[in-house]
């Protein structure tokens, strides 16, 4: 494969393929369901439209299985459409009408994390620069270390640490909290 | 408490909530035959129908999606109207002026309309030229409708009275329309029935509308596409909007694109050109002097180390295009 500047960014794909056993797209799905969910709840701020979001970036990834699943990190290509995808107010749109279409038809049974991520604090992040809340949502709800964290958002590791320095900076301030160096 | 405190104890008790969570059935994997190939990954983009294979495994009717008992997908709704056509025929009549009038129909070009209010957002993209006037809009689908949500056209007065006429037909068709596409054909119904037949434009040569499918054998995560118009026009969408200009001898192809959406409110941020992603700002950099090769469903560009693959919209393709319908704002 071809590296250039720019694609040296976009690191999710080695050049050679893992050598490990495949795992099933079933056996991934199962296993990355609830932090893909859990990163578009708080990025979203609403259920359903996470849920949405969450079978897309799965739709997406099922499709490609064959590839995706040679990457270094196939949790993080579906946490980087998820994390892409629920912060796109287009994309938000479209998906929380999809997800009102849905909620005519069936119950969510998720009222309690509805009552979660409806706290000031992920509100307040939601509110942040979208690269910003990325960062401190994969930081902090997928205790993910800054450098799968570029991986994911497709930038350097200082770039990462830039918005989280100023998300937590703005964060701290707006909720009227301390602020100290953070990971 | 410090922030970092506050964070860590948000996420702690979020994931105790997550925990509860039911994770849905993933589906099985589908079998690809080449030749419901179209139609197959045309439907694994129907979110509605995805959905329903992810959550359900496809046996409910919330969309449009089935799952054949050897777990092949198909669709009721068959292929998209996407690509570049030209108007042959409109109520039994050939056209009456000697411009030929083409349409452009693009996926997913992140048209927003009234985003505020959360309605009016439009998944696609329609432009062209329609003898004197030009055209452009967006538009969503319902099942085989076409539902415009805004249209603008320019105001040139057409000396030819038939000519005008006729685009004010058409335009009416493409505000609403029930559409179908056939090997080479859109056909657009009016409600009123009356029907325009349009032929597929540039299927052996670069120009129609192509999607990007892999860039340094990267699996694009968002969409980006190219239109080539037949007068050597230009047009994108990758993360914002790109125009310019393309040279073209057969099958060799030279492109000129930069970007052109306005870097200004009241632009939404996602359509100024802002916080882009690597693949869109590879795609940016390539077409600004690219050159490479179309053949009847695959463009290859190349600029420096970057080489970019694009297969044509409408006849194959492989990201999601979603079609679930926002309704107008009006």
């Amino acid at each position: 494969m071809t590296e250039t500047t720019t694609l040296a960014e976009y690191q999710l794909v080695s050049d050679h393929p893992v050598l490990r056993p495949k795992e099933s797209f079933e056996g991934f799905f199962r296993r990355e369901y609830r932090a893909v969910l859990g990163l578009a709840v708080v990025l979203t701020g609403d259920i359903a439209a996470a849920e949405d979001i969450t079978q897309d970036a799965f739709t997406v990834t099922f499709r490609d299985w064959d590839r995706v699943s040679t990457l270094e990190s196939p949790e993080g290509w579906v946490r980087r459409i998820a994390a892409n995808r629920s912060v796109s107010r287009f994309r938000r749109g479209v998906s929380e009408v999809k997800a009102i279409l849905k909620l005519a038809r069936q119950p969510m049974g998720l009222h309690e994390l509805g009552n979660e991520v409806s706290l000031d604090l992920w509100r307040e992040v939601r509110r942040l620069p979208r690269r910003q809340s990325q960062a401190i949502a994969l930081t902090y709800l997928l205790d993910q270390p800054r450098q799968q964290v570029a991986q994911i958002l497709g930038c350097s590791e200082e770039t990462v640490k830039t918005h989280l320095e100023r998300g937590r900076r703005a964060l701290a301030q707006r909720l009227g909290v301390n602020w100290r160096e953070g990971p | 408490m410090n922030i970092d405190d506050r964070l860590r104890q948000s996420s702690d008790r979020l994931h105790s909530e997550l925990e509860k969570v039911v994770v849905p059935s993933p589906p099985d994997r589908p079998r690809r035959h080449l030749s419901t190939v179209v139609v197959s990954i045309a439907v694994v983009a129907s979110v509605v129908g995805a959905t329903a294979l992810l959550v359900g495994g496809g046996d409910r009717e919330v969309g449009t999606a089935t799952t054949l008992p050897d777990a092949t997908i198909t669709s009721p709704i068959g292929p998209r109207p996407f690509g570049m056509w030209e108007l042959v025929e409109l109520d039994d009549q050939p056209p009456a002026g000697p411009a030929v009038m083409t349409l452009g129909v693009e996926p997913d070009q992140a048209h927003v309309v009234n985003s505020t209010e959360g309605s009016g957002l439009n998944l696609h993209h329609m432009e062209g030229s329609a003898g004197c006037n030009r055209f452009s809009g967006a538009f969503g689908m319902e099942g085989r409708r076409l539902t415009a949500a805004s249209m603008s056209v320019t105001l040139s007065e057409c000396l030819d009275q038939e000519l005008r006429q006729e685009e004010e037909v058409v335009f009416s068709l493409l505000r609403s329309a029930t559409w179908e596409v056939t090997a080479d054909q859109l056909i657009l119904v009016g409600d009123g029935g009356v029907v325009a037949v349009f032929e597929s434009v540039g299927t052996n040569s670069v120009v129609g509308v192509w999607v990007l499918d892999d860039l340094n054998g990267v699996l694009p995560d968002s969409l980006a596409t190219l239109t080539f118009w037949p007068d050597s026009r230009l047009s994108g969408y990758a993360g914002c909007w790109i125009s310019g200009e393309y040279e073209t001898d057969d099958t060799r192809v030279g492109v000129d694109g930069t970007v052109t959406t306005p870097d200004l409110e009241p632009f939404p941020p996602e359509l100024r050109c802002e916080n882009l992603n690597a693949l869109e700002e590879s795609v940016i950099e390539l077409v600004d002097g690219a050159s490479g090769d179309a053949t009847k469903d695959k463009l290859t560009l190349q600029s420096g180390a970057l080489v970019a693959t694009f297969v044509r919209a409408g006849t194959t393709g492989s990201f999601a295009w979603e079609e679930t319908q926002v309704s107008p704002s009006g």
